[in-house]
């Protein structure tokens, strides 16, 4: 035996992820039959592929069908991500997706990503909100409740969801799922390579769902979650991402003009 | 247990005392504050339960007192793995992974007793109690050329006892022959088959030596970064207290103190000493320089390279055989596959939120 360097090798006849990224219907013609018979999954992943596509969903909730930034619209077989209906007393907007949302940690050879603590989320989207004058201070901050339910071991185990910020003004709050909010609402993966896993957009989709269904709740509602970029500061300007189209949903709904 | 292949075998042995260890975690909290991973090897770290026990509860004083922030792995043999220990696991989010060579012929080989005897059938009923308690557990494989025979079979077994991910490693040092890596190149297209099935069936797993070429040429570039960064992301803390860039160069605690030693937790990070190191391991082979397949090669690995060679950019001839072989051969798997449109491998590979939506999946 002995060392020998490839002196030519061909390109393997199978894309790189660029391709995927550039040709976005390769996820979505190829979706795996166990999936698509969970509507849940399915859902998720259509709304994932359409975050993909342009970082910007503004649903709308009518025949099953989303507006996409450029113009186009795609129809969502399954969509999670729409609106509370008009008979629900809450109206939540649904996730903006601005980055994976989703860490793992753990592996011996790899470093560990960046997640933002709940101070640092905070700061940003109140700094955004302020902007608009909406104002989330005082006691008002602690104004709403919500038990999140969620499956843990075949058992459904409950937690109490305070908002992190509300407006009694304009009747607005919001919910920033981060790192530890994730593990308290089961969003934690025990073990998922390269480690240990954080399903962080998949709690706040899941809380989503959960407010619509609420009922006494009538606040007009956004859930953020942490991007998990690969910095802080591109965490932190994902979630920017993520608060303007939620400032953009607000004032779509009329929601600032309701004072 | 004595296994045959260990790296760090049982001479000169010093046990780390509660004090080194809360220095240790304290020390590497400091350094990481926001996401300290602590893994817990030996030896067998489960002799010293009461230890990690400790050590955790340190590690929680430390998340409430300072607002850091840790998560926990254990590389165990398994043989005192028992309920109590798995339900501590869980509480405290400490994650197993199980040292197992795969079926009984392939894991007796070399994973015997001191008195010589093999430890599969003690591990049969632990496998399904890891299972029940922690079922992505991992599985650390080692494959050797005594047992690369077996290394389908023990692969198929593990998939079809349950277990998601199997990290499979090749013994480098082991003494290969032209015959057992012909016999290696025979089993890695057993594999490739298998895989290939699965995949088609749906089913969901990891097996390491295939996923990783993958993602070398899927991912290009971007898969560089998931490769060892050799000291800056990772230390390893010897019992008596002094830092290494990889759990291999602590060896016995002893031999290899004051060569590849960079500090202690007692007295911090020698920076001229971890930079001497990484530039050491930075360095390529000049024999691979002019290799086309260099960047999707394992050669970076200065631990496997210290193994087999004794010197951190040298490699050793068998990982260039066994990589020049197992590169074509995944190719040609994933080209299959991507020609048959197999919805898991272009989710698995292509989308890069499989992980969540695979975790839904599971949950509903």
């Amino acid at each position: 035996m002995e060392i020998k360097p490839i002196k030519t090798y061909g390109f393997p006849d199978y894309p790189t992820r660029e391709f995927a990224v550039l040709n976005p219907e390769l996820l979505r013609y190829n979706v795996p039959a166990v999936w698509k018979a969970k509507p849940l999954v399915a859902g998720t992943l259509a709304a994932f592929l359409l975050g993909g596509v342009t970082s910007k969903i503004v649903a709308q909730n009518t025949e099953e069908q989303v507006q996409v930034s450029s113009g186009d619209k795609v129809k969502l077989q399954e969509t999670t991500r729409d609106e509370a209906p008009e008979t629900s007393a809450a109206r939540v907007a649904p996730v903006f997706v601005h980055g994976g949302g989703y860490g793992s940690i753990g592996c011996m050879a790899i470093s560990p990503p960046v997640f933002l603590s709940e101070g640092e989320a905070r700061l940003i989207i109140e700094d955004a909100m302020k902007k608009q004058k909406i104002a989330f201070d005082g006691n008002d901050t602690i104004k709403d409740t919500f038990t999140y339910e969620f499956e843990y071991k075949g058992e459904t185990r409950k937690v109490k969801v305070v908002l992190d910020g509300y407006n009694e003004k304009f009747k607005i709050g919001y919910e920033f799922i981060s790192r530890e909010d994730c593990c308290k609402m089961g969003g934690s993966i025990p073990m998922v390579i390269p480690g240990n896993g954080y399903n962080i957009i998949g709690v706040a989709d899941s809380l989503v769902e959960q407010l619509k269904k609420s009922s006494g709740n009538r606040t007009n509602v956004g859930v953020f979650y942490d991007p998990v970029a690969d910095t802080k500061e591109l965490s932190e300007e994902l979630l920017r991402n993520q608060v303007q189209d939620f400032i953009s949903w607000v004032k779509e709904h009329g929601i600032l003009e309701a004072e | 247990m004595r296994c045959s292949y260990c790296y760090s075998p049982p001479v000169n042995r010093i046990d780390m005392t509660e004090e080194t260890a809360h220095r240790a975690v304290e020390f590497a909290s400091e350094l990481y504050p926001a996401n300290t991973g602590v893994i817990f090897f030996g030896g067998e770290p489960l002799l010293k339960l009461p230890l990690i026990k400790s050590t955790i509860a340190k590690c929680k004083q430390l998340e409430r007192k300072r607002g850091c922030s840790f998560h926990f792995k254990i590389s165990t043999n398994g043989l005192l793995m028992d309920e109590d220990f798995l339900q501590y696991a869980n509480s405290v989010g400490l994650l197993v992974a199980l040292s197992l060579d795969g079926i009984a012929e392939a894991h007796d080989k070399h994973r015997r007793t001191t008195a010589g005897e093999g430890t599969f059938d003690a591990l049969l009923p632990k496998m399904d109690l890891l299972l029940q308690y922690q079922p992505y557990s991992n599985i650390l494989m080692t494959v050797t050329p005594e047992t690369v025979q077996y290394y389908a079979e023990s692969v198929k077994f593990l998939i079809e006892k349950g277990f998601k991910y199997v990290i499979a490693s090749l013994n480098y040092a082991g003494d290969w022959t032209d015959e057992t890596i012909t016999e290696l190149q025979r089993q890695y297209r057993k594999l490739a088959r298998l895989y290939e099935r699965w995949t088609l069936e749906e089913r969901k797993f990891y097996f390491s030596s295939f996923e990783t070429k993958f993602s070398s040429h899927i991912r290009g570039e971007d898969a560089l970064c998931y490769r060892c960064s050799f000291g800056k992301y990772q230390l390893s803390i010897a019992p008596d207290g002094d830092i290494y860039p990889c759990v291999q160069f602590v060896a016995d605690g002893v031999s290899n103190k004051g060569m590849y030693t960079m500090g202690n937790v007692y007295t911090g990070i020698d920076e001229n000493e971890r930079q001497r190191l990484y530039n050491m391991h930075s360095k390529a082979d000049d024999a691979c320089m002019e290799c086309a397949v260099k960047s999707r090669c394992n050669n970076n690995c200065s631990c496997l390279n210290y193994q087999t060679t004794g010197m951190l950019h040298t490699v050793s001839p068998v990982l260039c055989e066994t990589e020049r072989l197992l590169i074509p051969i995944v190719d040609r798997l994933g080209e299959r596959l991507y020609r048959k449109r197999a919805p898991m491998f272009i989710q698995k590979h292509y989308n890069a939120v499989y992980p969540i939506i695979s975790l839904i999946e599971d949950r509903n």
